[in-house]
């Protein structure tokens, strides 16, 4: 009746279609496992973006009962905004400063520690300790030494000359005083990341190059250590420019964006606009704009550090 | 090109003492191996001469130079490491050239960009490019400059190692364990390249391996070390033929040396296992251990033999043979070493008797120092 051929295509048939059975059963058991981060990812993640995203084009205010679709009214009213291009500036400034800033002085605290022999946990520890203090706190100690009157930041400055000044009301040191305190809060992060950094690099490469007739430090870093270091830079620096796009609590605290938006930050426009103003849509439009800005540092990330900074 | 004298070295790492008063001469142009079970200190020993680790006591000179207290980077010393060691973020042009980037440009030329607008520097480059290329050819590579290490086979990245530490003219070449990450098939062929190199180069090497197969094949010299001690120096012949110590007779060589109970009689004569083994030694009566390399015993004919036993395995290796053996008086098997043709069905199980001729014998004290031995007729002669 049935040939050789047929039993065995019948055989395979029957193979497949329950391997396919197999398939179906486990895709079903992953769909139900991950279902519960998928589905409290949706409610507290993407949905509010959405709803923020809508928001954006109506002109609805915090307590309104009703709303309406503007379109892209408030974006436009937006490109108008000169307080909307200062904040952009000046979050820019601001992240343009405090990455390199924590960045070169994280590297330096990580390699001097590195190099001492006696105490090196007593630096590690000085150094991480703004790290985890809370940074409303640590505002106000900074707040009383950039003081004008009794500030020590002052005084010392003023035992080298430098006329005194209430650092923080002044529209040309108000953003500058606020980099500064992000670099010293920054820096102990990053020594971290970079000591895990530095222990990575075989010992037998910085004998390589000794014996290949590397002389100097200097040498030295640029020969092995930078070069080696560079994922490390990159996440780095990547985290510290997110982390540096979010400023808002400094701003709160110390200057509340002034003088005259000499310190405003996207974040705390987002803040004034939308629980001081209670312009909901408009601070959603510009929620947009920030969430625009860490998608693409987040692109950056996947491209520039998951592809190619990998040597081996 | 020079030689390099080590000059009582001793080292300690904290209480340890790794290396016990070591000195060896090593003449311009000698291909030396430092050999050694793993934690013998050979490593160290090769790191001081290169300047990455100091030593307790001791000098080290190159030539009429003493260089302690010189650093690795003014030494002029090329060194080959066991993982390589190439910078993972440069071609295999860079690597090689690193060496001579570091000599020939001061550090203002050797800056990215700069670089290519100084015209001395420029000159410079051109120089080195020569160079790295002519080391490329010479190592069959010129292919591959441009790719980085990470993209390179194993027996590749020893070959840039190998291009980085050859494309200057240093004082000497170290090598430590250069071969041990390959694979068997690979080490066996870069031992002969390796050699070839040293050959063509005639430069001073100082090679670091536990294999001892790699000592004796490229060597001029084998530096044998124990526990810290320089046991025995010696060409590959002397320390195979006459290991002055029963450590260096069991390191080298393979399969290892056979070692039986022995005795020397009051009498002077040399018995093992209680049988006359027809050599006599002045040295102190009492037990003794009988050395006798795998191809020094035969199989005697039934009732003819020195020595029996019963066969416990054999290894076929197509040409030749290992046929273990073993006895109630033996606390391990010992290894006849046999032409394919002499099986004669041989068999596991199979009783044998042992033959050697006298003057295979080497004997060693019970403390493992080599005695002195001769054969009995002579001492006879000279006697009467």
């Amino acid at each position: 009746m049935s040939t050789p051929e047929a039993i065995y295509a019948d055989e395979a048939a029957r193979v497949s279609t329950s391997a396919a059975r197999a398939r179906a059963r486990y895709q079903l058991i992953a769909t139900l496992l991950s279902a519960p981060a998928v589905i409290l990812m949706f409610l507290l993640l993407i949905g509010p973006v959405i709803a923020v995203f809508l928001l954006s084009f109506t002109d609805w205010s915090l307590g309104d009962a009703e709303f309406n679709w503007v379109g892209m009214a408030t974006y436009d009213e937006m490109v108008e905004d000169d307080i909307f291009w200062k904040a952009i500036t000046n979050t820019l400034i601001y992240v343009g400063i405090v990455i390199p800033g924590s960045i070169i002085l994280g590297l330096g605290a990580a390699l001097l520690i590195e190099s001492v022999t006696v105490g090196r946990s007593l630096w590690r520890a000085i150094y991480f300790l703004p790290v985890m203090s809370t940074l409303i706190a640590m505002a106000v100690v900074w707040e009383f030494m950039l003081n004008a009157k009794f500030g020590m930041v002052s005084q010392v400055l003023g035992f080298f000359g430098v006329e005194a000044k209430s650092w923080l009301q002044e529209p040309d040191t108000a953003l500058p005083a606020l980099c500064l305190i992000a670099i010293w809060q920054a820096l102990g992060f990053n020594m971290v990341l970079f000591m895990a950094g530095l222990t990575s690099i075989p010992r037998e490469l910085y004998n390589a190059a000794e014996v290949d007739g590397v002389r100097s430090a200097w040498d030295r870093f640029w020969l092995v250590t930078w070069p080696l270091l560079t994922p490390v830079t990159m996440f780095v620096a990547i985290i510290t420019a997110i982390r540096s796009f979010q400023v808002f609590d400094t701003v709160h605290v110390l200057t509340k964006g002034g003088p005259d938006n000499a310190s405003m930050v996207l974040v705390y426009q987002i803040y004034q606009e939308g629980f001081e103003f209670f312009r909901s849509s408009y601070a959603s439009a510009l929620t947009m704009v920030f969430l625009a800005f860490i998608f693409l540092l987040t692109l950056v990330k996947v491209f520039a550090i998951e592809r190619k900074l990998h040597y081996q | 090109m020079s030689s390099v004298h080590i000059q009582n070295i001793s080292k300690s790492f904290g209480k340890v003492e790794v290396l016990k008063d070591i000195s060896l001469h090593i003449p311009d142009g000698e291909f030396v191996s430092l050999v050694g079970p793993s934690g013998c200190g050979k490593s160290t020993l090769l790191r001081i001469v290169a300047g990455l680790e100091h030593q307790s006591s001791g000098r080290i000179r190159i030539n009429e130079d003493v260089i302690d207290g010189v650093r690795p980077s003014e030494r002029n010393i090329s060194m080959v490491f066991q993982s390589y060691a190439l910078y993972p973020h440069l071609s295999v042009f860079d690597n090689i050239a690193v060496p001579l980037r570091m000599g020939r440009l001061n550090s203002v030329q050797r800056l990215p960009v700069l670089r290519h607008l100084l015209p001395g520097a420029r000159a410079t480059e051109k120089s080195i490019r020569d160079d790295v290329e002519e080391v490329a050819s010479l190592l069959d590579m010129k292919h591959l400059l441009n790719r980085r290490p990470g993209q390179l086979s194993g027996g590749q990245r020893q070959r840039v190692a190998v291009g980085r530490a050859i494309v200057r003219e240093p004082h000497a070449f170290l090598l430590d364990e250069p071969l041990s990450n390959l694979d068997a098939k690979l080490r066996v062929h870069m031992r002969t390249e390796i050699a070839q190199l040293h050959r063509r180069l005639g430069a001073t090497f100082i090679y670091v391996t536990h294999d001892q197969a790699e000592a004796m094949t490229m060597s001029d010299r084998i530096a044998v070390l124990m526990d810290g001690e320089l046991v025995q120096v010696g060409s590959p012949d002397e320390v195979y033929n006459d290991p002055q110590d029963i450590r260096v007779a069991e390191f080298i060589g393979s399969p290892k040396i056979n070692v039986f109970d022995g005795e020397i009689r009051s009498d002077g004569g040399v018995d093992l296992h209680g049988v006359p083994t027809g050599m006599v030694s002045d040295a102190q009566t009492g037990p003794a251990q009988v050395g006798l390399r795998p191809e020094a015993l035969r199989l005697a004919p039934l009732g003819e033999g020195l020595l029996n036993g019963t066969v416990t395995h054999i290894e076929n290796l197509g040409a030749e043979l290992m046929v273990h053996f073993a006895n109630e008086a033996m606390d391990r098997p010992a290894i006849i070493r046999l032409d394919h043709i002499e099986r004669h069905g041989l068999d596991v199980g199979k009783d044998i008797e042992i033959d050697f001729t006298p003057g295979a014998v080497r004997l060693f004290s019970a403390a493992g120092t080599r005695v002195p031995t001769e054969e009995f007729m002579e001492k006879q002669l000279v006697n009467a």
